[in-house]
């Protein structure tokens, strides 16, 4: 648990802020006619409790085929061909031997070892549920968002209905009753009016769908809600009063996000861990604050830099030269080295792995790396612990000689 | 930046914008100061809704109120406002793409014509770039097509070794290079930029004297974004364009235009030079915007958002959907539109004045003027007789 994180999250006992969910060395590809396309190429990372965790990347870099491979809602031509993600709920009662009576013996080829039985921290290997079982984990456990509101909500339906449908499929025992005050409950939490529930969704606005959905999402309870873009389609006020209202959310029921936008100035805002992906993998994993503030890749350092500030002295802004890669074809060894700055023979021969930077206090500026100051303070040497950066500039052998 | 449009500038013999004492309308900016290319003077637009009922009300969108603007060669100026807030309508009646309902457009000091050669002549000096570069081409035709085509309608190529010379140096001009290897590429060849730079060389193909460019990087990705924006920044100062940029992004806004208009349900509230208006921002509905935009710099906002949490909280115990009432809310039907000035419903300001008079507008030196009674010495204007009659 790092100290940052720690800070970030505000639940209140120490035990509480664990992993949450593990994913470890996935691999997603689309199978075409000819080579596959890797989308999503070894990543791995940790999701704590409470925790927000923000994915960026530019259109194509895979961070929406990761969120559809953690919640196992990818189909032909996408395959998940290798990794694991691991799921660790609160306690065994609540949800692992719920798992555990649904398991489906008609499908013999389920794995058994599916639900963990380890004492201290059961844990759910989502790759290997079994249909009966991954209804049992999706909505009540793991919940989406989806970046259209406008499709996510299905035209014909009420809102209540949709709302109640929900809850109808998740929990049987629930009376029609109940279900009406708990819809109305939820579209107050997310500040839409409850006489709102017979309005079908075009008569609603684009900033009320997106809430609707939101509370859709939290029908359960889930520990997790991945939210795909999920503002990306609204205007900056309404995008403003939804992210409020969803830290508000977060500060009341303490669910864990992993919230994926191409837009990383909104993501330095919200997120306590951000993580930068490039033609499939991740290149940078940090606090935000490390990331605002030093960022290592020169990927993350140009987008950083590609947003035009509000305040400070107007200056002309380079942005990242070139067109991000063609995912069929990537470019060798360091996918980003044609469009780098700092690209030398390495890059283009060996592919960087995410680590703690070896080459340490180093950083990127606008006239080329910088120095930190020294690292003494332990404060420091710890908060540089947390980077996680997949560039040879931080690689002791290689970047050494090239400083 | 700044350096770089200084020296672009200084071709134009004063500096317009950021002189004091601008007139109160814009037709007295052409008598006191540099002559705008292209003007639009109370423009207004309603699309009329389809009515169900012969006799009934004739009901209509009013997307556009009143609005006055000028552009001025080598000057980009920035449009700002949500999505409908009528920032494509003004940009689409300027291309006349769109006839207005009321109010007049000025060329070079002339009104438009109406005729057919006349809105030719017109398009060969006003051009408009989309913003979906993924629609705005036609998959079926080459670059060639799309460029040559304008090239010989507005009658620059008369033959096809002309026009192949002429469209290699167009899109050496946007930055595609090696152009041979372009030239023959369909639509579905070219990336998102690219297909963006195709369109604004189509636009260029011309030789217009003003842009007008609809949202042209928000389709884009967020690494080449700034890419294109450079572009159009070289291409505004090499050919001494004007610009109408328009934007959701302020950000943007301020890394582009030199003068800034903000738009909100159809009215224009507030306008001045870029770093006045997000700077100083006066209205109400500015600062919402500005305040509203992710800017990681002020890690003050961090907190401000944790604050409103706090309040949120607090208001959902008593009724969620009161809760932090001051920015909540969207922007107003067009269709009936709130009397007054029409931020007033959204307003942590708003004064009994601000339902019933639409606010005159307010001079606050420097070219930076808005519509707002907070800032406005007489408190009695007239209400305007369409808003009136509408009730």
């Amino acid at each position: 648990m790092t100290p940052n994180v720690a800070e970030q999250v505000r639940s209140t006992s120490p035990q509480e802020s664990t992993a949450l969910l593990e994913v470890k060395h996935l691999n997603v590809h689309y199978e075409t006619g000819g080579t596959p396309v890797h989308a999503v190429n070894d990543v791995s990372f940790t999701l704590h409790r409470g925790q927000i965790l923000g994915l960026a990347g530019e259109s194509g870099s895979g961070k929406s085929t990761l969120a559809y491979a953690i919640t196992r809602l990818l189909h032909a031509p996408a395959v998940v061909s290798g990794g694991e993600v691991w799921y660790y709920p609160k306690s065994e009662r609540e949800f692992a031997s719920k798992i555990a009576d649904q398991q489906d013996t008609r499908l013999p080829w389920v794995r058994r070892k599916a639900v963990g039985k380890s004492e201290e921290a059961p844990s759910i290997d989502i790759l290997n549920l079994s249909p009966a079982q991954l209804r049992a984990f999706r909505w009540q456990e793991l919940a989406i968002v989806f970046q259209s509101a406008m499709n996510a909500l299905n035209p014909v339906m009420r809102l209540e209905t949709q709302i109640t449908d929900v809850l109808k499929a998740h929990n049987t025992t629930m009376s029609a009753e109940e279900r009406h005050q708990r819809a109305v409950e939820l579209l107050r939490l997310v500040g839409i009016a409850p006489d709102r529930l017979r309005s079908y969704p075009h008569e609603l606005s684009g900033g009320m769908r997106q809430r609707a959905i939101i509370a859709i999402a939290l029908a359960l309870q889930p520990e997790i809600i991945i939210m795909d873009e999920p503002t990306t389609a609204l205007d900056v006020v309404v995008q403003r009063d939804i992210l409020v209202e969803l830290m508000a959310l977060r500060e009341h029921l303490n669910f864990a996000v992993i919230f994926i936008t191409h837009d990383l100035s909104l993501l330095l805002e919200i997120s306590d861990q951000v993580a930068i992906m490039y033609a499939g993998k991740m290149v940078e994993m940090a606090p935000w604050r490390e990331i605002y503030r030093s960022p290592h890749h020169p990927y993350t350092y140009g987008l950083l830099n590609s947003f035009p500030s509000l305040h400070g002295p107007r200056r002309k802004m380079s942005g990242i030269p070139g067109s991000p890669p063609d995912l069929r074809n990537v470019p060798s060894g360091c996918a980003f080295h044609p469009r780098c700055a700092f690209a030398f023979d390495a890059c283009s021969k060996y592919v960087p792995v995410l680590a703690t930077p070896q080459v340490k206090g180093v950083h990127i500026e606008a006239d080329g790396l910088e120095m930190d100051q020294p690292l003494s303070s332990t404060n420091a040497s710890t908060r540089f612990q947390q980077c996680q950066v997949a560039c040879h500039l931080y690689n002791k052998e290689e970047g050494l000689q090239h400083e | 930046m700044s350096s770089n449009q200084a020296g672009g500038r200084h071709v134009v013999p004063d500096n317009t914008l950021t002189e004091p004492g601008i007139g109160r309308q814009t037709l007295e900016n052409v008598q006191s100061s540099g002559t705008p290319i292209l003007e639009a003077i109370h423009l207004k637009k309603d699309f009329p809704l389809r009515s169900f009922n012969l006799f009934g009300p004739r009901r209509a969108v009013h997307a556009v109120e009143d609005t006055s603007l000028a552009l001025y060669p080598g000057k980009a100026t920035a449009l700002v406002g949500e999505s409908g807030s009528g920032k494509t309508t003004v940009a689409r009646m300027l291309a006349r793409l769109y006839d207005p309902t009321s109010g007049e457009i000025r060329f070079q000091g002339r009104p438009v014509g109406k005729g057919a050669s006349s809105l030719r002549a017109y398009r060969g000096e006003v051009q408009y770039v989309f913003q979906d570069p993924f629609s705005s081409l036609n998959p079926v035709h080459g670059v060639r097509y799309h460029l040559g085509r304008s090239l010989r309608l507005h009658g620059y190529a008369r033959n096809a070794r002309k026009e192949q010379q002429q469209i290699l140096a167009l899109l050496e001009r946007v930055n595609l290079t090696p152009a041979e290897q372009f030239i023959d590429k369909f639509p579905h060849q070219l990336s998102g930029g690219q297909r963006q730079r195709i369109a604004i060389a189509r636009a260029l193909a011309v030789q217009p004297s003003v842009i007008l460019a609809d949202e042209p990087v928000s389709m884009l990705d967020v690494s080449i974004r700034l890419d294109v924006l450079n572009l159009l920044l070289r291409l505004k100062d090499e050919d001494h364009l004007a610009f109408l940029f328009i934007t959701h992004d302020i950000a943007s806004a301020r890394y582009f235009a030199e003068e800034t208009l903000v738009m909100y349900a159809g009215q224009m509230v507030e306008g001045g030079t870029t770093e006045e208006v997000i700077q100083q921002p006066k209205h109400p509905y500015t600062q919402l915007l500005l305040s509203a935009a992710p800017n990681p710099e002020t890690m003050g906002h961090r907190q401000a958002a944790l604050d409103a949490v706090a309040q949120g909280n607090e208001g959902t115990d008593q009724q969620g959907s009161k809760a932090s009432t001051s920015t909540r809310g969207e922007p107003p039907s067009l269709i009936n539109p709130p009397l007054g000035c029409r931020f007033h419903p959204r307003c942590p300001h708003a004064m009994p004045i601000c339902s019933q008079y639409r606010p005159a507008r307010t001079d606050l030196g420097n070219g930076h003027w808005t519509h707002c009674f907070l800032y406005s010495q007489e408190k009695e204007e007239p209400v305007t007789v369409s808003q009136s009659n509408r009730t």
